[in-house]
């Protein structure tokens, strides 16, 4: 609980109307779309910079604890109070502030809907690469908070490739800015930008980002390809890969998936395939046909059983629609889950398909799988009843297996949804001590009395108090 | 390959569980209160709730969550609380404000149709809403405007009667009095509602039955609703007009309430009482089609076995006929066919449509209103952003939440501003008062008229 005198200077920061500590604001506020419920104390949405940075520095001088939230979808468990105290929430940080077509970047607040920048950059002929499939809800904020990647990755790369600066609200209230938004040049001094990237809102609440933008690709090919077997539709990615070609994106989506969202959509997906394979190609156009025929033909080699192109736009987006929707498509199978995004190398993409289908049997779990193939990051989904103790414990364990099954190919914890609550306990499988120590010492210079996203990206064990 | 597609659809039937109690694996807290069993009176089916997994999909479409970007304005945070209810970690008689933030959703379905697991969060906030009467009774407002206006044909006539007279006297001009404005800040508001040049009620004015010349092409059923019938009997009166001259023949049958503000507000006894009167004046006799102006009248007719209840002998009789339920729109370019031949030119006009929820989501009728924009010489139709977004009208939900529903139609109002129309076509009488008062009060001369006035206009 936090004094009453907190909150009253809480209004007065950010006016009445935008601090909530009501029973059922708190509630609504206690999740995101990860499997964790924890309770702030009170909910504010700050209008401006300035009023964040009064939040903060309160919280500073009252040793609450405060947690950063964007729209709240976060797999991993980022946005959560996991020891209660502050939730600021940016939602109202929602202005595209600046467009420089010629540097090509663009300034905006914390709070823009990654959906909204998409569409605002596209009336001027551009785009902003990193697309996660919650664009339509998640935030900037979050998208850097988590790092986060999408389908494009494969050609463009994710959230940090595409930060040129930052302007950061650190522990204590003070504004800092960061590479090109503190040095036009983006030359002097240490590159600090990066620091924040990932850091999930423990070292500092990121109010503005610089970010590079660019112009749309002109042309499209779009392919869907249907096979028998799970393993089938990730060797056809690596072969692709091997074969020098770096499509835009490869999505694999499997059996369980398939059946969901035809459920939804009726696109008239077979429902008796083992896998799809979403291939995009994008360019300015000549070169795509003869791209899309290599790919066609690896697809085939590796025993494709159909291959279908969608032929208009509409089509296209109908395609995308259904990768977009898989998460949500799954509360059609079961009302819970643990998605992960652990990343191998692409070699070792079609035994990881396989090994989790092993999993699930093992565990006798429902594992719906989904994949940014094309970089190797996997998304097996763990579903799960609520109140159903003994099936979560099942959920988890399967979980447990597949991160070690992960490390052990030379993989990765997380691709894109961050480390948040869910990984924590396999930092240090991940990273030594000796990195973690460096992480850790970064974190008490920055948060030197722990208050901010508490629980989350660092194992308590290496943050003494 | 069929067979492949059946047992697939088995194993996902399989899949889809049941459970409609569900609490979270981590939640810091025990559960609030009340002992297992004592808090659970309500009788609705909640097992859609489980099929939502906090995706929160649902922030980028609700017409509420854009106005607040507020966790307790969005579908998830609704249906979250109604779990809440569910699973006994609040009471339904001591809800502690669950059943306002239930009544703040406008059942618009914007986020059902975009929802990856198509959760239908109208349905479970009809549930709730449905719970919470039996347990806590009707609200005063339900008492005054459903159950006490909106119920009785006679009281909703003498409401009009009051209406005009405060029109015509210049009672309504005190409200604009300096002196007095700040005062009546509230009562401005509600006055925008008002449309200027209110006509005597359509139940009241035209017959019951219109012929045309000759021998007529179809007889149809033209059902006045009640907002049709107070607040645009000048819209129904060229509707029903436009139909006769076209050679069809209008029966207009003394009516009830459709019943679907009652059934938005839960009230579910009320509903069967008005749907039931209804059955015998359109149901029953032999028209080739049963047809009305007001999208939501439209959409309350083609469900009317569930409004009479599913098992009653009512249910019987208006089984076979609901096919014969159309909107007006879909009636006139399906049935009486467009002929720009029979239009004169119109002088050059800008239109802009916007979709009525009940219309778009509900019947699922997006062209046949375009379509006969666009069949209309000198009509220019253009699409305003977000023309299918909901109004914030929502039958009664301006009067209930004037805050919400104006903020809502001011920003409806500023996307109709930048197709530069001049005239708003809309399908709807609710939606045509909300739109209307919202581009009064933003000082807008822009017109709002039925598709089928613009279409009156220009036949020959």
């Amino acid at each position: 609980m936090l004094p009453v005198e907190v909150i009253s200077q809480l209004s007065m920061i950010v006016g009445q109307e935008h601090c909530r500590h009501g029973i059922l604001d708190i509630e609504l506020y206690s999740y995101d779309s990860s499997p964790f419920f924890f309770k702030p104390d009170a909910i504010v949405f700050p209008g401006t910079t300035e009023e964040l940075a009064k939040v903060v520095r309160l919280a500073h001088d009252k040793n609450v604890p405060l947690v950063a939230r964007g729209a709240g979808t976060s797999l991993s468990g980022g946005a959560v109070a996991a020891k209660g105290g502050i939730m600021l929430v940016t939602t109202r940080l929602n202005r595209v502030l600046e467009l420089n077509p010629l540097e090509e970047t663009v300034l905006v607040e914390s709070g823009v809907v990654n959906l909204n920048l998409q569409n605002y950059l596209a009336e001027h002929g551009f785009m902003f690469p990193p697309d996660p499939a919650s664009q339509k809800s998640a935030t900037l904020g979050g998208n850097i908070a988590e790092n986060a990647g999408g389908p494009k990755g494969v050609k463009y790369g994710i959230t940090k490739h595409y930060v040129h600066g930052l302007e950061v609200v650190l522990a204590d209230g003070s504004l800092t800015r960061t590479g090109a938004l503190a040095d036009v040049a983006d030359q002097a001094g240490p590159d600090l930008t990066g620091l924040f990237l990932a850091s999930e809102g423990a070292f500092g609440l990121v109010t503005k980002a610089l970010l590079k933008i660019t112009p749309l690709p002109q042309n499209y090919r779009t392919v869907l390809a249907i096979f028998d077997d799970l393993g089938k539709s990730g060797k056809a990615v690596s072969e692709i890969i091997a074969a020098g070609i770096i499509p835009t994106a490869m999505e694999i989506m499997d059996h369980e998936l398939i059946v969901a969202l035809e459920d939804y959509l009726h696109l008239g997906f077979p429902l008796d395939a083992q896998a799809m394979l979403l291939i995009e190609v994008d360019g300015l156009g000549p070169e795509l046909d003869g791209q899309m025929e290599r790919i066609v033909s690896i697809c085939r080699e590796v025993g494709a059983t159909s291959i279908g192109a969608a032929n208009t736009a509409e089509e296209r987006d109908k395609l995308w629609l259904a990768r977009r929707s898989g998460n949500g498509a799954m509360g059609r199978i079961k009302p819970a889950l643990i998605v992960q995004d652990v990343t191998v190398p692409v070699n070792r993409l079609p035994e990881m398909l396989s090994l989790v289908q092993e999993v699930a049997k093992k565990h006798n779990v429902i594992i719906v799988q989904m994949a940014h193939a094309g970089d190797g990051n996997l998304h097996p989904h763990i579903l799960y009843t609520p109140g159903d103790d003994e099936e979560y414990a099942r959920a988890l364990e399967a979980s447990h297996d597949i991160f070690t099954a992960a490390l052990a190919a030379g993989g990765s914890l997380t691709g894109e949804h961050g480390i948040g609550l869910e990984k924590i306990s396999f930092m240090d499988k991940q990273f030594n001590r000796d990195e973690l120590n460096f992480m850790a010492a970064m974190k008490r210079t920055l948060d030197p009395q722990g208050r901010l996203n508490p629980g989350k990206v660092l194992p308590q064990e290496y943050l003494p108090l | 390959m069929s067979d492949m597609h059946e047992a697939a659809k088995q194993t996902l039937k399989r899949l889809i569980t049941g459970t409609a109690k569900w609490r979270p694996n981590h939640s810091s807290d025990e559960p609030l209160n009340s002992p297992e069993g004592a808090n659970h009176p309500m009788t609705s089916d909640y097992s859609e709730i489980s099929r939502c997994n906090r995706c929160g999909f649902c922030q980028s479409v609700c017409p509420t969550y854009a106005e607040t970007m507020d966790e307790t304005q969005v579908a998830r945070g609704r249906i979250h609380l109604v779990r809440l209810l569910n699973n006994g970690q609040y009471d339904w008689r001591d809800d502690k404000g669950i059943s306002e933030k239930v009544d703040d959703c406008l059942l618009c379905q914007a986020c059902v149709v975009n929802c990856p697991a198509t959760v239908k969060t109208d349905e479970i906030m009809l549930a709730a809403r449905r719970d919470f009467i039996e347990i806590k009774g009707l609200s005063l407002f339900q008492k005054l405007v459903y159950r006490g206006a909106l119920s009785h044909r006679e009281r909703l006539d003498r409401v009009s009667t009051l209406m005009r007279l405060y029109e015509s006297s210049g009672a309504r001009n005190l409200l604009y009095l300096n002196i007095l404005r700040k005062s009546m800040e509230k009562l401005i508001y509600f006055d925008s509602f008002l449309p200027d040049g209110l006509e005597i009620p359509a139940r009241e004015s035209l017959p019951t039955l219109r012929r045309p010349q000759g021998e007529p092409k179809m007889k149809v059923a033209f059902f006045i609703g009640c907002a049709s019938n107070i607040f645009t009997a000048r819209t129904v009166r060229i509707v029903v007009e436009y139909l006769v001259s076209r050679g069809v023949e209008v029966h207009m049958p003394k009516v009830s309430c459709c019943g679907e503000p009652h059934r938005t507000a839960g009230d579910t006894a009320e509903v069967a009482r008005l749907s039931k009167s209804n059955v015998e004046a359109i149901f029953k006799p032999d028209f080739d089609f049963i047809v009305t102006d007001c999208s939501t009248c439209a959409h309350a007719l083609a469900h009317y076995d569930k409004f009479v209840g599913e098992d009653s002998p009512e249910a019987e009789i208006v089984r076979p006929k609901l096919p014969k339920v159309l909107e007006i729109n879909t009636l006139i370019r399906d049935h009486l066919g467009l002929e720009p031949s029979q239009l004169r030119e119109l002088p050059e006009t800008k239109v802009t449509y916007h979709d009525s929820c009940h219309a778009v989501r509900g019947l699922g009728v997006k062209d046949a209103p375009r379509d006969i924009l666009k069949s209309i010489p000198g009509v220019e139709l253009i699409e305003m952003k977000g023309a299918d977004s909901c109004c914030g009208g929502a039958g009664s939900y301006g009067f209930s939440h004037p805050e919400m529903s104006g903020r809502i139609a001011s920003t409806k109002v500023q996307n109709i501003k930048k197709t530069g129309a001049s005239t708003l076509a809309v399908s709807c009488p609710a939606c045509t008062l909300q739109l209307g008062a919202g581009l009064r009060r933003d000082g807008q001369p822009t017109k709002v008229l039925h598709p089928v006035e613009l279409l009156a206009q220009a036949s020959k």
